[in-house]
């Protein structure tokens, strides 16, 4: 048995963990004019750790993630999964770049994939039923304003969990 | 090179796999009913993530309740809740017991009765969010008898049906849900047409001829053809009509008779003896 394996599983325990918590975030009942402002925290999670990590892309846990969300919001099977993919293989062509810069720089970069995601959510199934369009196209903008105390938080836990 | 292993090429295929699996699942999906039990076993796992979910806003509704009241009020104004929609059902059974009767006078004709009907009270577990439900979780699942497709209706009128089950909960689709078709009669002209779901909170009278007698304010009951609805269930009144130049069917607007707003209980209605 490698000796490496067990901090490395205790490791992806803790990505699964945070993952699962930030969806929770996504099935809490927000009031109707808040909850089209929530974004895919899951999402934001998985690219934290993508970027995070060197050698591990997390796309089977997004396609987890994706199917569970589905299920819960009564819609086509698969379109979360493969939007996650998509926006998770897009942070992976990049995560040694945005490593090195800033989480400002990270932020913008997180508001481009999100709104790209968004602009696939409404091809695939078109806008959550809402009385007003806009939050819906807002929500990558409040992604981006999450993504560094996000950031901040995940980072002092990879730290403390680090193999 | 460190991350030999890890090549670029190993990626997208990694990536390839999720996203042809993915496209695959909503094809599918989309395409044909064959991943309902499929679907069905993942409820299994959402279920429990939904229960979790709600816990602030229990627990929030829990110390609002401690602090305006004490424990015995909060527990009696809940057994009134439940005792409330208990007689809530009796009294819309009797109704309907009564119409019935008179139609079977006066029409002298045989409706499906629903004497057959067996009324189970339901608390509201897990909603979407406040004011832009499509469906709701409820704490009635198989062991207590419930199944696919049975009726949930409020004060009489029919919001909604049972589309998943697990165990101990239950998921149901409001009418409103862009997904939800019921053959409905019109109470006062006696027109049939199929209502669908729009999301929003309103639903479109479908294929209604353009000579139709439809008015605003007509109540739309249900036909009980399908089997799953008893007949004659209250479910939404004509909210708005239009007719358009060269078009066969009239434009019709309909709103939903009862909506959900800060209830706890709902009625499940379910056929005596066997499924719906």
């Amino acid at each position: 048995m490698n000796e490496t394996a067990a901090p490395r599983n205790a490791h992806h325990i803790w990505v699964w963990l945070t993952a699962l918590l930030a969806l929770l975030f996504n099935l809490a009942p927000w009031p109707g004019e808040i909850k089209s402002f929530v974004p895919q925290m899951a999402f934001l999670v998985l690219a934290f750790w993508v970027i995070e990590q060197r050698q591990t892309s997390y796309f089977l846990l997004a396609f987890v993630m994706g199917l569970l969300l589905d299920v819960y919001a009564n819609q086509l099977l698969g379109v979360s999964s493969l939007i996650y993919a998509i926006g998770l293989y897009w942070v992976h062509g990049q995560r040694l770049n945005l490593r090195s810069q800033t989480l400002l720089y990270q932020a913008a970069f997180i508001l481009l994939v999100s709104a790209a995601m968004q602009l696939l959510t409404f091809i695939f199934i078109g806008q959550p039923p809402s009385a007003d369009p806009w939050p819906f196209w807002l929500s990558p903008l409040v992604a981006a304003f999450l993504w560094p105390p996000l950031s901040v938080l995940l980072n002092q836990l990879a730290l403390a969990v680090k193999p | 090179m460190g991350s030999s292993s890890f090549s670029k090429a190993q990626e997208f295929f990694r990536f390839l796999a999720v996203a042809v699996l993915s496209l695959g699942l909503m094809i599918t999906d989309y395409n044909s009913s064959l991943l309902e039990q499929f679907r069905a076993g993942i409820y299994y796992l959402v279920n429990p993530l939904e229960r979790i979910a709600q816990v602030p806003r229990h627990l929030n509704a829990w110390f609002e309740s401690t602090l305006q009241r004490d424990e015995d009020i909060r527990l009696e104004n809940e057994q009134l809740k439940l005792t409330l929609a208990q007689l809530r059902s009796q009294l819309f059974l009797a109704q309907r017991f009564e119409e019935e009767n008179n139609r079977l006078r006066n029409l002298l004709e045989t409706n499906p009765s629903i004497e057959h009907w067996q009324v189970i009270p339901a608390r509201i577990l897990a909603s979407p969010g406040y004011g832009m439900e499509t469906w709701f979780t409820l704490d009635k699942g198989s062991n207590d008898g419930i199944d696919l497709n049975l009726p949930v209706v409020l004060g009489g009128a029919l919001i909604g049906r049972i589309t998943q089950v697990t165990g101990h909960a239950s998921r149901v689709t409001l009418i409103t849900d862009a997904h939800q078709q019921i053959p409905v009669y019109n109470k006062r002209s006696g027109v049939s047409a199929v209502l669908q779901g729009r999301n929003l909170g309103m639903m479109r009278l479908a294929f209604v001829d353009a000579n139709a007698d439809v008015k605003v304010g007509d109540e739309l009951l249900t036909l009980g053809t399908g089997k799953i609805f008893p007949s004659d269930l209250m479910v939404a009144r004509v909210h708005s009509v239009q007719s358009h130049d060269g078009q066969a069917f009239l434009d019709i607007e309909a709103k939903p008779e009862r909506t959900l707003q800060s209830e706890s209980y709902v009625i499940i209605l379910k056929r005596q003896g066997g499924k719906p």
